[in-house]
């Protein structure tokens, strides 16, 4: 669950006084301080503009914090030489909001690109991407291209290509927001299965009623600044 | 499913063959340059061995009695740098002056001594010199002075023709660098999207790397094949005893640079995409 700036520093991540801001402008995070223990699920909530996708991009690396110390793994993120950050980078699976599938690969293929890009791509991979594409229930659109596909099988084969390099830590940014209810509720189911397995989930959303549906721990943004809401176990 | 996965969608067959083709035409210029730098050298070097590396000697002879051959020989000869020193025999007197004089009988006339000097690297007032010390009267005959204004001139060709290939090259170069630059906006979603999955800056760069080098390769070869069919087409449509081409026959190892220009054009644009790609991931965090 969430912790203050005393939990262990073995923790998945550890934000200490945070702030960004881009460029010269004013701060979009402000004294960010929290703790996200191994194992566990939380989402991001907040309104739109309080600052999700930015903390997100700070969580997988694609921004570095204007102030502040983020500790990742274990790894204090600002004093690791950029050479090793590819590697950090490989235990996190991203759900991008807009999915970025990459339409000149197959379906199958998309969801084996982390794997190919990292040089992990080896005899089982087709097997593991093959099984993956079936849990996500794409199993008859293994060569389709992303643009044949509908939102929601996008949505998908986006947490498909997240799982299999079996991130450590897997952050989705409003996952369900261009699903249906009945969509979100098995997309949902499929986060916390990947959380029973032993992954850490961060998912950034604003549907009130799927955190209801799906009770877990929350880290609130608002204004830039952190509220922490401990969620109820279900 | 393909062995490897293309990181980068295929590009269009329009801009692929526009570029292949911009590749060609400098690889064709940078041939055509280097083979006529190699070219122009030869006939300076061919002129400045034959002629301009020439001198010739006049010794008079007089009732006196000129030197003895053989001791104007030696004592050139000991000049350093003198190769060769031949004694014009006299029929090919004779057959100088065949032209002037006709068939009639020369016995009798006091015919100069001739003589071939080769110069090597050897200082011509040193040559002046020592036929001095045994023959006075004698006088030398430089053939580099009349020559050394074509000399010039070709030097100067040949330094353009450099300057034309290094330009070239690095027309080349900066054409891979703004395509590679505009090929990384173009990607720039594959880009992030790959970086954020933990790809290196080197894997990311080799499909870059791997396009600019295949088309690298493919333009060097059409441009250098090009250039070839037009020496051939020049070689057959001139007579080249005429205009000295024979002269400028290239040897061996020019013609291994200018097989060296495809691999060049090859790895030059390889490298230059390379870096610039590694140069534009190093601002990403």
């Amino acid at each position: 669950m969430a912790g203050g700036p005393g939990a262990k520093l073995g923790a998945m991540i550890r934000f200490e006084n945070v702030g960004l801001r881009y460029g010269s402008g004013p701060e979009v995070l402000r004294d960010l301080t929290f703790t996200l223990e191994d194992g566990t699920l939380h989402y991001l909530t907040g309104v739109s503009g309080a600052g999700k996708t930015s903390l997100l991009r700070l969580m997988y690396l694609a921004l570095r914090p204007t102030r502040g110390l983020i500790h990742l793994f274990g790894h204090d993120v600002a004093r690791t030489p950029r050479h090793t950050l590819p590697e950090l980078r490989r235990r996190i699976g991203v759900v991008f909001q807009d999915y970025r599938l990459l339409d000149h690969l197959t379906a199958l293929e998309n969801v084996l690109l982390p794997l190919a890009v990292t040089g992990r791509l080896d005899d089982s991979s087709l097997i593991h991407a093959e099984e993956l594409m079936h849990w996500v229930g794409l199993q008859d659109y293994l060569h389709a291209r992303p643009p044949m596909l509908s939102g929601g099988q996008q949505q998908r084969l986006a947490i498909a290509r997240a799982v299999i390099g079996r991130p450590k830590l897997l952050l989705a940014d409003e996952p369900t927001g261009n699903v249906d209810d009945q969509l979100a509720h098995r997309l949902m189911r499929l986060f916390e299965e990947l959380n029973r397995h032993g992954t850490t989930v961060v998912i950034a959303t604003h549907n009130a009623r799927l955190i209801a549906d799906f009770p877990h721990p929350q880290l609130r943004l608002e204004g830039g600044m952190l509220a922490t809401v401990p969620g109820r176990g279900r | 499913m393909r062995p490897t996965l293309p990181l980068l969608p295929r590009q269009g067959p329009g801009r692929q063959r526009f570029l292949l083709w911009i590749i060609a035409l400098m690889a064709y210029l940078a041939a055509l340059a280097l083979m006529g730098v190699f070219m122009i050298g030869n006939v300076i070097s061919s002129w400045q061995a034959t002629v301009g590396g020439v001198a010739t000697v006049v010794v008079p002879t007089p009732p006196e009695g000129a030197p003895a051959p053989r001791v104007v020989v030696d004592r050139l000869l000991a000049v350093e740098g003198v190769t060769a020193v031949r004694v014009v025999p006299e029929w090919e007197l004779d057959a100088l002056l065949a032209p002037w004089l006709g068939e009639a009988d020369l016995e009798g006339l006091p015919l100069p001594q001739v003589y071939e000097v080769v110069l090597g690297r050897a200082d011509p007032a040193r040559v002046r010199a020592a036929l001095a010390a045994v023959a006075p009267d004698g006088e030398i005959t430089e053939h580099q002075a009349p020559i050394a204004g074509l000399v010039q001139m070709g030097q100067s060709i040949r330094a353009v023709g450099v300057l034309v290939v290094l330009l070239v090259v690095a027309a080349a170069a900066g054409t891979v660098v703004f395509t590679t630059r505009a090929s990384l906006v173009i990607h720039q979603h594959i880009i992030d999207l790959v970086h954020m999955m933990g790809a290196t800056d080197h894997r990311i760069a080799r499909p870059f790397r791997e396009r600019a080098l295949q088309m690298g390769l493919a333009g060097g070869l059409v441009g250098v094949g090009g250039a070839l069919m037009t020496l051939v087409l020049v070689v057959a449509m001139v007579d080249t005893d005429m205009v000295g081409l024979s002269r400028a026959a290239m040897t061996g190892w020019q013609w291994l640079c200018v097989a060296a220009i495809p691999p060049a054009f090859a790895l030059v644009p390889m490298a230059t995409a390379h870096v610039t790609v590694l140069r534009a991931l190093s601002r990403l965090p």
